[in-house]
């Protein structure tokens, strides 16, 4: 091993690394949480969270993904080069190790977990789920998508070019939170709504599932009728549709889609109230798991989900009908996350470690005590 | 004010006024299911005075013997000055006349609210925060006059009613019920009248003026009646549920059982018995309902009994007094005055209190039958606990009235601070995804007890702090330091298992492990703090006052994760939320601020002398 | 020796974790539909009460034990208990189970009950004539009411062959 590489690691194993990088990671914690009151949790998780670079004005500064990815770099290397064994720091090798695997865990799922929702009125079914905030731009050719593009990708003024198009796309403009406003000026070649209104542009609101995302694009190639300029905006039940070459293709601006390895059903609801008083006491679903010739009734309830294939299935809300009261549809959280484990482990593993370690100091310390007094 | 007016007709029926000679031991544990569970009639009272007149005292009455007046006596109560309205702009709104006491009688509220029902009635479709506090509180008035209402009208069933109908003259044992199968050939006969000689009762025969009169009052009585379903004194006796019912909901239901018939049967017996103040006739008659209802399950005859006296005696006040005494002592102790008498009289003292504490906590247990830190009132008394127990043992271990100050100081703070929240604290039941045992008990007890912990090596931070100020020899305060650290370290275990419990309840609740929710940033925020220390003054980062100072400052990142987080009002956890105390949170911090600032400062500047 | 011991720390957990993640991902046992049976509230034990035929003879309701009982609360003045009589009285003679229909009045006056039932009973002759209905008259309301506490006609109390009350249906009976 080099000398340098050495040093980078016996530096990355030195405890004033995390001196210094806590209560950095302190002070973001607070800033997002408080900023979650003005800018929602969506946006603040964005910003503060999940990022690696927060950018206040033209300075960059690690966001708490940077500052944990350095924290867990740092307690692999501590442990693998800088822990001794004793008996004395058995429980504290092992109270790290579950730190370790809960920051592991942590990186699991950030980069694997898969969120989402469905919802499912009495005896409908489903076997796909939806994305809470990810917008995406598909375009598809006869009912098979062709393409699919994420948000981060589209950009004012860009050129969405592959070559499964046969003809040219480019975006005009992209708004994440858009109104729609009566068009001015004369523009040419406008098709469907764009020609009577336009998407503006408005301030984001707390609860991101509010926001209403929305594109103007241009189409060119596509033959004198398709060709134009295009909105395709969320709220729109009707999105833009055109035929090129006797083939029909769709572009819809919504939220991602997952695909379920299975199909669900929703066969009961019940919401149980405490006697005399609005206040719910418990929430009960029964649904149906259909998985080719498997078909089984399972019971969901608040704080017992189904799990199954990798999936884990939750009731997140069930709504009412505003007249009658009665349940009307239930909405399901959607999980997917292979890093689900890792917290359990992690917990019991630091557990044991933190018990260990005070098993073992507690003896001296009341000795200390007794000789002290 | 057809209410009021029904309401009016029992003043032909109402008994004189007279002082309080009645026994209410076995009418205040009598079971109402109020609120989604079953509490004595004692609570209920207590809940419904507060709400009504904020405190649990009227016109000089317990509670328990007011809500019987307004039951059994309904036409004297509306009379009475009950209604709190300390908002002027409420008043004006009104047009009540001002107050010296700002108490309204419900007859005076219905009168303004009826005549004011054009400037009401927007009000009611308007958001809260869409209204004015005076508009809020004319909003609340509105509401509690309703309820009110449903009191006074619950027990009208068996209350005797004046009605002289032609051939059945009035009898002052006869209640509506002795008339209800009455009103087909009643309302028959007022077609038959009104047909033949219109609606001016100057035209009816006397007979038919009585007639008139009785269907008035008995269709006046039902219309009255039809939604009244407050006071829930009647078990359920056919249905799948177990929702109990108000003797109207029974009535109209048709829910009555030879069961019903028999309560019904006492209910008439207790309020005969208070009109005619026969006060042997009231105890046997409430003694009788009692039993009879105590076998219904679900009713747990000790915990109405535990329950009546838990409100009864306040214990909490008592330890919060017995813990500020405690501490007197202990600083009388701490400065070398009458050492020994001083400090058993501090142990007597803290101990008492400590014992009520727990008796307090032990009855709420036993009462809710959940573990005591599912509500922000409820945590803040269990952490003083854990706080108030350790700093015991600590005295017992230590025996250097460290461990005496720790428990006086956190026990006094925290039980004064849960003042704010007492008032709201009706024992609630617990929304479904709370409505686990399991988790209450592993969690939220666990991050509870870190808290305890928390504060204890804070407080001891404090201690040294103000012990190197004042010069103390460093063993001393070495020796005290050691402890918090020990302290610290426990708190540590105790908050991050917690942390992490939270962090695996919330994946089975919402499908998440972590979602960087406000209260769980806020849990977290101890951790890191806690290992921040730790770990600088393990690798000599942080010196014994650095330390001292960061510990004492954990006091401020538990409260602000504690209780600075509901004020955010956002996130899952949304069931802490309160606007309460940010003022107390605020100078709390502050205050905190500053005492370690200036400690440091001083001892720094003494260190450095020193070197 | 300390290498080794670090070593097997490690391994030992990366086992575990293996372990628990197979087991986790190749479970797809689902949980097994645990329909709660529903609450039912405790039976309550019949009063020891009896009843006036329209004849003017007495029957105990205990007497009727051994049967389901229909303990039907009614009036001819009750315009839903007109409509639904017939229907109570088809039920009876459809049903071989054994089961008693103990119509109680209301009324004040008999003739009124009288008249209503006449040509019922000639349409139903034969479970009139077994015994498997019966009409009585309380026309104080001391067992309707003050027993049994029955103010919403009809009503209708099913008590169980082993002579307890099972349930209540208030409004027109449906079984």
């Amino acid at each position: 091993m080099t000398s340098n590489l050495k040093q980078l690691i016996h530096w990355l194993a030195r405890p004033i690394l995390l001196h210094w990088l806590l209560p950095y990671l302190m002070v973001m914690v607070v800033v997002g949480t408080v900023a979650q009151k003005y800018i929602g949790l969506y946006d603040s998780q964005r910003l503060f969270f999940s990022s690696f670079i927060l950018w206040e004005g033209y300075i960059p500064l690690p966001g708490i993904r940077a500052i944990s990815a350095l924290i867990l770099l740092s307690l692999v290397v501590k442990l693998i080069v800088a822990s001794p064994w004793h008996k004395a720091n058995s429980g504290i090798f092992i109270a790290h190790l579950g730190v370790l695997l809960l920051l592991l865990g942590g990186l699991v799922t950030a980069a694997l977990s898969v969120e989402g929702y469905a919802t499912l009125g009495k005896n409908d079914h489903t076997d796909s789920f939806t994305d809470y905030h990810k917008r995406v731009l598909t375009i598809s050719k006869n009912n098979h998508d062709l393409l699919i593009i994420p948000w981060v990708d589209i950009q004012k003024n860009k050129a969405i070019t592959s070559p499964l198009l046969p003809f040219s796309f480019k975006i005009n403009d992209a708004c994440r939170n858009c109104t729609m406003a009566l068009r001015e000026g004369n523009t040419p070649n406008l098709k469907g709504p764009a020609q009577k209104v336009q998407l503006v542009p408005i301030k984001h609101y707390l609860e991101d599932e509010s926001n209403l995302a929305g594109i103007e694009f241009t189409l060119s190639n596509a033959g004198q009728d398709a060709d134009g300029i295009y909105l395709a905006f969320e709220p729109m039940e009707k999105q833009p549709a055109f035929l090129y070459h006797g083939d029909s293709y769709h572009i819809t601006l919504g939220r991602e889609q997952y695909h379920l390895p299975f199909t669900l059903q929703l066969l009961e609801s019940e919401k149980e109230v405490h006697p005399g008083t609005d206040v719910p006491r418990s929430y009960r679903s029964v649904v149906m798991v259909i998985d080719g010739k498997l078909q089984q009734r399972v019971v969901i309830t608040m704080n017992h989900p189904l799990r199954y294939k990798g999936y884990t299935i939750y009731q997140s809300s069930f709504n009412a009908n505003a007249d009658t009261q009665q349940t009307q549809n239930v909405s399901y959280a959607i999980v997917e996350n292979s890093g689900r484990l890792f917290p359990y482990i992690a917990s019991i593993t630091l557990s044991i470690g933190l018990l260990i370690h005070l098993c073992l100091r507690l003896p001296n310390l009341i000795k200390r005590n007794n000789d002290a007094s | 004010m057809r209410v009021s007016l029904a309401i009016i007709l029992w003043l032909l029926m109402s008994c004189n006024a007279y002082a309080d000679s009645l026994n209410y031991d076995a009418f205040s544990k009598i079971p109402i299911q109020h609120e989604g569970r079953i509490k004595p009639l004692a609570t209920f009272a207590l809940v419904e005075s507060q709400r009504f007149h904020g405190s649990a005292e009227v016109d000089h009455t317990t509670a328990t013997a007011w809500l019987a007046s307004v039951m059994f006596d309904p036409g004297n109560a509306m009379e009475k000055p009950l209604f709190l309205v300390k908002d002027t702009d409420a008043q004006s709104m009104l047009n009540l006349p001002a107050k010296p006491d700002n108490l309204y009688s419900f007859a005076e509220v219905t009168q303004a609210i009826f005549g004011n029902k054009t400037l009401i009635e927007p009000l009611l479709e308007k958001r809260p925060d869409e209204l004015s506090p005076g508009q809020k509180a004319v909003v609340q008035l509105y509401n509690d006059s309703g309820a009110f209402a449903q009191i006074a009208l619950s027990c009208t069933l068996f209350l005797p009613l004046s009605i002289d109908l032609p051939g059945k003259p009035p009898s002052p044992l006869s209640t509506f019920t002795d008339y209800y199968h009455d009103l087909p050939a009643l309302q028959e006969s007022m077609k038959s009248i009104i047909t033949h000689k219109g609606t001016n009762p100057d035209n009816y025969s006397t007979d038919e003026l009585r007639l008139s009169k009785a269907l008035e009052t008995l269709t006046m009585t039902m219309e009255s009646s039809q939604n009244n379903n407050l006071l829930r004194v009647i078990p359920p006796q056919w249905s799948q549920d177990d929702n109990w019912l108000s003797p109207w909901a029974m009535f109209y239901g048709g829910q009555g059982s030879p069961k019903t018939a028999k309560l019904t049967s006492l209910w008439k017996q207790l309020a005969a018995a208070y009109r005619l103040h026969d006060n042997s006739q009231w105890m046997q008659a409430s003694s009788q309902l009692l039993h009879e209802t105590s076998t219904t399950p679900g009713v747990r005859p000790a915990a109405l009994s535990l329950e009546v006296m838990y409100y009864h005696w306040s214990l909490l006040d008592k330890s919060m007094l017995l813990y500020v005494t405690g501490f007197i002592l202990i600083l009388f102790c701490m400065s070398g005055l009458a050492v020994r008498p001083v400090r058993i009289a501090a142990l007597l003292s803290v101990g008492t209190g400590a014992l009520l504490h727990i008796i307090t906590i032990l009855s709420r247990i036993f009462i809710l039958e959940r573990p005591p830190v599912s509500t922000l009132y409820e945590s803040l008394l269990f952490v003083s606990l854990i706080a108030v127990s350790f700093g015991l043992l600590l005295e017992w271990r230590l025996r250097n009235n460290l461990g005496l100050l720790v428990a006086t100081v956190a026990g006094s703070v925290l039980l004064f601070a849960s003042q704010s929240f007492s008032g709201e604290d009706t024992m609630n039941m617990l929304i479904a995804v709370l409505n686990t045992n399991f988790w209450l008990a592993t969690h939220v007890l666990c991050i509870t007890t870190g808290y305890g912990f928390g504060m204890v090596a804070g407080i001891i931070a404090h201690v040294y702090l103000i012990m190197r100020c004042l010069n103390r020899p460093a063993d001393k305060t070495r020796q005290v330091l050691r402890g918090g650290y020990g302290t610290a370290l426990i708190a540590l275990l105790f908050t991050s298992l917690g942390t992490i419990l939270g962090g695996i309840w919330a994946d089975q609740s919402w499908g998440r492990f972590w979602g960087w929710d406000p209260k769980e940033n806020g849990a977290l925020l101890i951790c890191l703090w806690l290992i921040w220390i730790l770990h600088s003054r393990i690798t000599g980062h942080f010196k014994e006052r650095g330390f001292a100072a960061g510990l004492s400052l954990l006091n401020v990142v538990i409260s602000l994760s504690w209780l600075g987080v509901n004020l955010l009002s956002t996130g899952l956890h949304s069931y802490g939320f309160t606007d309460k105390a940010a003022w107390g949170l605020g100078a709390f911090c502050g205050a905190e601020f500053l005492f370690v600032a200036i400690t440091y400062i001083v001892i720094w500047r003494r260190d450095d002398a020193k070197t | 020796m300390l290498k080794h011991k670090k070593l097997i720390i490690v391994a030992t957990l990366a086992v575990l974790i293996l372990a628990l993640v197979i087991y986790d991902l190749s479970s797809t046992s689902l949980t097994m539909s645990s329909d709660e049976s529903a609450k039912s509230p405790e039976l309550q034990p019949v009063p020891d009460v009896s009843f006036t035929k329209i004849d003017g003879s007495t029957i105990a309701l205990r007497s009727l034990a051994g049967h389901k009982i229909l303990l039907h609360f009614w009036a001819s003045w009750c315009k839903p208990c007109r409509e639904e009589f017939s229907n109570l009285l088809l039920q009876i003679a459809n049903n071989d189970d054994g089961t008693i229909l103990l119509a109680v009045s209301g009324d004040e006056k008999i003739e009124d009950i009288r008249k209503f039932i006449a040509p019922l009973m000639r349409g139903f002759k034969p479970i009139f004539v077994s015994g498997r209905v019966i009409i009585a008259q309380d026309p104080y309301h001391q067992l309707i009411e003050g027993v049994f506490q029955t103010y919403q006609y009809p009503e209708t109390i099913v008590i169980t062959p082993d002579f307890k009350m099972s349930k209540k249906v208030v409004g027109t009976y449906q079984p």
